[in-house]
C-alpha cells in the first residue's frame, strides 16, 4: 500500500489550507430515470462531508462498504502546496508526506529532473464553491448520461454465446432482445410487455436443416403466426395449425383463399366470374367455359342463366328423374306421368305407332287388309298384330267380350259360335252337312 | 513508494546529487560512462553503435538533456475526488539525437543517487514510463538542433473504447480491470488487487471508454487510477495513506538512520 516520507524543512515554499471535515456520507449516482430524477444509493448522514461518485452499476452494498471504509480509516484531507520540495525520488502518488509540521499526502507531483530533483507537490483544495461559474467535471457529465434501467448481458461459455439487452420504462413497458448461439443453432428473440397489449414476442431460429420465424401474443388475445423453411418445404402456421404448405408438388392451403383477381391453370378469376376463353356470359366463342354471377356457359352447347333457364344442344340425363311441379314426371326407367299431354306428332309404343289418324302396329303405314286397323275418323283403327291377348297365342286374334259398331265390315269371321242380332241370335250349325249360320 | 536498497536509503540521508538518464525507444546507442554515444570512425565516415536497450545505462544523460519534467496527479481538477483517470505527462528538451526516433516511442526517465564525490552511486530508479505524443525540432543560437518532446503515460490509451472481450458478463470488476490493462499493454500493480475485494459485478460496458469504466470501478473503492513509476496500472484510494508518523531528523530535515532505519518518534 502507500508509504510515507518526509522532506522536513527541505522545501522552498509551503502554503497550507484548513483541513477538510471528515466524510460521513456516500452517495452513488446511477444516472437519471425517464422523468429526469436522480437514481442514487446513499449511506451515512449529513454530519460531515459527502463523497459523491458516479457508477451506473452502483449498489446499496457498494455505498455501505465505501462509507465503512471512510469511517474506519478516518480519512482526513489536509490541503497544501509545497514548491521545490526535495522529496524522496522513490515516493509515489498517494504516499503520505511530512513537511515541517504538516502531514498530508502526495496527490500531485511536478518533478524537475536536475541535480536536486525538486518537486512541486500538493494536496489540492480549490473548493467548487469558490467559483462563480461551476465547471461540470467529467464525473458530473457522466452522471447526466441516460442510464436508467438499461441493462445488458453477455454470457460466453464453451458451448453457448448469449447476449441480452433489456430496458424498462413507463412509456415502453419492458423491452428485451436476446441472441443465443450454439454450435447447432442461432436464435434471435425480441419481446415487449405492456399492461395494455400483454406480451408480444418474435423469434427467428436457424439450424442446419431449417429456418423458422414466429410472432406470438399472449395475455388478452393469445395468438401466434409463423413460418418454417426446410430443404423440402415451406409452411405457414397459425397457432399449432399449418395453414399453407409449399413443396415440390405444389401449394396446399388449409383454409379459405380470398382473392379478387387471379389466373390459375388458364382460368381467369375476375370479380364476378371465372372463365377460360369464354370471357362473358352469352359470348360467341365456340369453346370455353364461363362461370359467373349471371350464368354458366360451356361453348355454344350449354347455357344456364342465373334464373335457371337452361339451353342445351344435347342433353342426356343418365339417372334420376325430371319433374315439372306435380304435373309431369319422367324417371330413369322411362316412366312418364303426365296429368295432361297433347302430342302433335307421332307416338310410338313399342312397335306400334299412334298418329293423328291411326293406331298402327309394326311397320304398317296403311290398311292392307292384313288384320290391322287403319284409317282416320272415317276408317277406324287397324292393328296388325296390334291387338292380342296378353300372353295369348293368337297373334292375329281380336277378342272382345262385346263389340258394338254401327256398321262393321268383316272380311272373314271365324270361330264364331253365334251372332246376336237385335235380340235374335244366329247360331252356327250344320245343315245338310254344311255349316250355316241359322237364325233360330 | 518504490523498494530501494540500503545504499540508496543511506545516500538519501546524506548530501547527494541526482543523476538522470532518459531511455528513448527500445533501442539505443552504445554510450560511454557520461552518456555520450561512442563514435567510431573519423570525418564523414563515422558511425555509432546501435544496441538493444539494456536500461538506464543506455539512456541519454544530462549532457544532452536540456530539461525534463514530469507532471502527475490523482485528481482531474483542483478538488479532491475519486474515480479519476489522469494520465501523467512528460516534457523533454534535448539535443536532437542522430537517427530516427520511432513514433510513440517509449520514454523512461531514470534517476540514481550519487555521493557528492561520485564514489558511491545507488541503483537506477525508474520514474515513469511515457510515450511520445508530439515532437518539435528547432535550432538554437548555435545552430544546434534541439528536440522538444511531449508525452503521456499509458493512461492516455484508456480514452479508447472498451475492448472486445471474451469474458462473461456481468463480470467481476477485477476481471474488467485486467481486460483494460491487457488492452493498454501494461501489468496491474499488485496493490490494486489488495484493494479491489468488493466482488462488484458490471455488465458489458457498451458505449463506454476504458477510462470511464476504470472511473466507475475506482470510484466504487474511493480511489483514483495512476501509473506506477514502473509502468503498472494502480488504484490509489483516499483511505490508504498511512497515518502520520514522525521521524527523528537532523536540522535539515533528513531522517536520522541507525543501521539504515529511520527512527520513529
Amino acid at each position: 500500500m502507500s508509504d510515507r516520507t518526509s522532506v522536513g524543512q527541505s522545501v522552498a515554499a509551503l502554503r497550507v489550507s484548513p483541513e477538510f471535515d471528515a466524510y460521513s456520507k456516500v452517495v452513488i449516482h446511477l444516472g437519471e430515470d425517464d422523468d429526469g430524477n436522480d437514481v442514487t444509493y446513499q449511506a451515512g448522514d449529513d454530519s460531515g462531508r459527502t463523497l459523491e461518485i458516479t457508477n451506473p452499476w452502483g449498489t446499496q452494498e457498494m455505498a455501505d462498504n465505501l462509507l465503512q471504509q471512510l469511517l474506519r480509516r478516518g480519512l482526513l484531507y489536509q490541503p497544501y502546496t509545497a514548491e521545490r520540495a526535495l522529496v524522496d525520488p522513490s515516493a509515489e502518488l498517494g504516499d503520505g508526506i511530512s513537511i515541517a509540521d504538516l502531514y498530508s499526502g502526495i496527490y500531485s507531483q511536478d518533478l524537475t529532473f536536475n541535480g536536486l530533483l525538486a518537486s512541486d507537490i500538493s494536496a489540492p483544495a480549490d473548493e467548487e464553491i469558490d467559483h462563480e461559474f461551476p465547471f461540470v467535471s467529467q464525473e458530473q457529465r457522466q452522471y447526466k448520461r441516460e442510464t436508467a434501467r438499461l441493462s445488458s448481458r453477455i454470457s460466453i461459455t464453451a458451448t453457448q454465446i448469449e447476449a441480452e439487452v433489456a430496458r424498462a420504462s413507463a412509456a415502453e413497458g419492458t423491452l428485451s432482445s436476446r441472441i443465443t448461439q450454439t454450435a447447432s443453432q442461432i436464435s434471435i428473440e425480441v419481446s415487449r410487455a405492456t399492461a395494455a397489449e400483454g406480451t408480444l414476442s418474435s423469434r427467428i431460429t436457424q439450424n442446419a436443416n431449417s429456418i423458422a420465424a414466429k410472432v406470438s401474443a399472449s395475455g388478452g388475445s393469445s395468438s401466434s403466426f409463423g413460418w418454417e423453411l426446410t430443404s423440402s418445404m415451406w409452411r405457414l402456421f397459425s397457432g399449432g395449425t399449418t395453414v399453407l404448405t409449399a413443396d415440390r408438388n405444389g401449394l396446399t392451403v388449409n383454409g379459405t383463399i380470398n382473392s379478387r383477381m387471379g389466373n390459375i391453370g388458364g382460368f381467369t378469376i375476375g370479380q364476378n366470374a371465372i372463365y377460360n376463353n369464354l370471357s362473358s356470359f352469352g359470348g360467341t366463342q365456340s369453346t370455353g367455359v364461363y362461370l359467373g354471377t349471371n350464368g354458366i356457359q360451356l361453348g355454344q352447347g350449354f347455357r344456364v342463366t342465373s334464373a335457371g333457364a337452361v339451353t342445351a344442344s344435347n342433353l342426356a340425363i343418365t339417372g334420376g328423374s325430371i319433374s315439372i311441379g306435380d304435373n309431369f314426371r319422367v324417371d330413369s326407367s322411362g316412366n312418364v306421368q303426365a296429368n295432361n299431354m297433347t302430342l302433335s306428332g307421332t307416338l310410338r309404343v313399342g312397335g306400334s305407332t299412334i298418329t293423328a289418324d291411326a293406331l298402327r302396329s309394326g311397320a304398317q303405314s296403311a290398311y292392307n287388309n292384313s288384320s290391322y286397323w287403319s284409317g282416320g275418323a272415317s276408317g277406324g283403327y287397324g292393328f296388325s298384330n296390334a291387338i292380342k291377348e296378353t300372353g295369348g297365342t293368337y297373334p292375329s286374334f281380336f277378342r272382345a267380350t262385346a263389340m258394338q259398331a254401327d256398321r262393321m265390315n268383316v272380311y272373314r269371321l271365324t270361330g264364331v259360335e253365334y251372332i246376336t242380332f237385335r235380340g235374335y241370335t244366329a247360331y252356327v250349325t250344320t245343315i245338310d252337312g254344311k255349316r250355316v249360320l241359322a237364325l233360330l | 513508494m518504490q523498494n530501494t536498497s540500503a545504499l540508496y536509503k543511506r545516500l538519501l540521508t546524506e548530501e547527494h546529487y541526482v543523476e538522470t538518464r532518459l531511455v528513448v525507444g527500445e533501442s539505443g546507442l552504445l554510450v560511454e560512462e557520461s552518456g555520450l554515444a561512442l563514435i567510431f570512425g573519423v570525418g564523414a565516415n563515422t558511425t555509432r553503435i546501435l544496441v538493444e536497450q539494456g536500461g538506464a545505462e543506455d539512456g541519454f544523460s544530462e549532457a544532452v538533456i536540456i530539461s525534463m519534467k514530469t507532471y502527475r496527479r490523482l485528481f482531474a481538477g483542483t478538488v479532491p475526488s475519486v474515480g479519476n483517470v489522469v494520465a501523467g505527462e512528460i516534457e523533454i528538451t534535448m539535443l536532437k539525437p542522430l537517427g530516427t526516433i520511432p513514433r510513440m516511442a517509449q520514454l523512461i526517465p531514470y534517476i540514481r543517487l550519487s555521493s557528492v564525490d561520485g564514489a558511491e552511486k545507488s541503483e537506477w530508479i525508474k520514474k515513469g514510463v511515457y510515450y511520445i505524443d508530439t515532437r518539435d525540432t528547432t535550432q538554437n543560437v548555435d545552430d544546434i538542433e534541439v528536440l522538444t518532446i511531449h508525452g503521456f503515460d499509458a493512461l492516455a490509451k484508456t480514452q479508447a473504447d472498451y475492448p472486445s472481450s471474451s469474458i462473461s458478463y456481468p463480470a467481476l470488476d477485477t476481471d474488467i480491470v485486467q481486460e483494460i490493462a491487457n488492452a493498454m499493454g501494461v501489468p496491474v500493480d499488485e496493490r490494486t488487487w489488495a484493494i479491489m475485494t468488493g466482488g462488484y459485478r458490471y455488465g458489458l460496458p457498451v458505449g463506454y471508454s476504458q477510462a470511464e469504466v476504470l472511473s466507475f470501478i475506482g470510484a466504487a473503492y474511493g480511489g483514483n487510477w495512476t501509473m506506477t513509476d514502473d509502468g503498472a496500472l494502480r488504484l490509489v484510494t483516499l483511505m490508504e495513506m498511512p497515518t502520520e508518523s514522525r521521524y527523528l531528523t537532523d536540522e535539515f530535515g533528513y531522517a536520522l538512520l541507525i543501521g539504515g532505519d529511520r527512527i520513529l518518534v
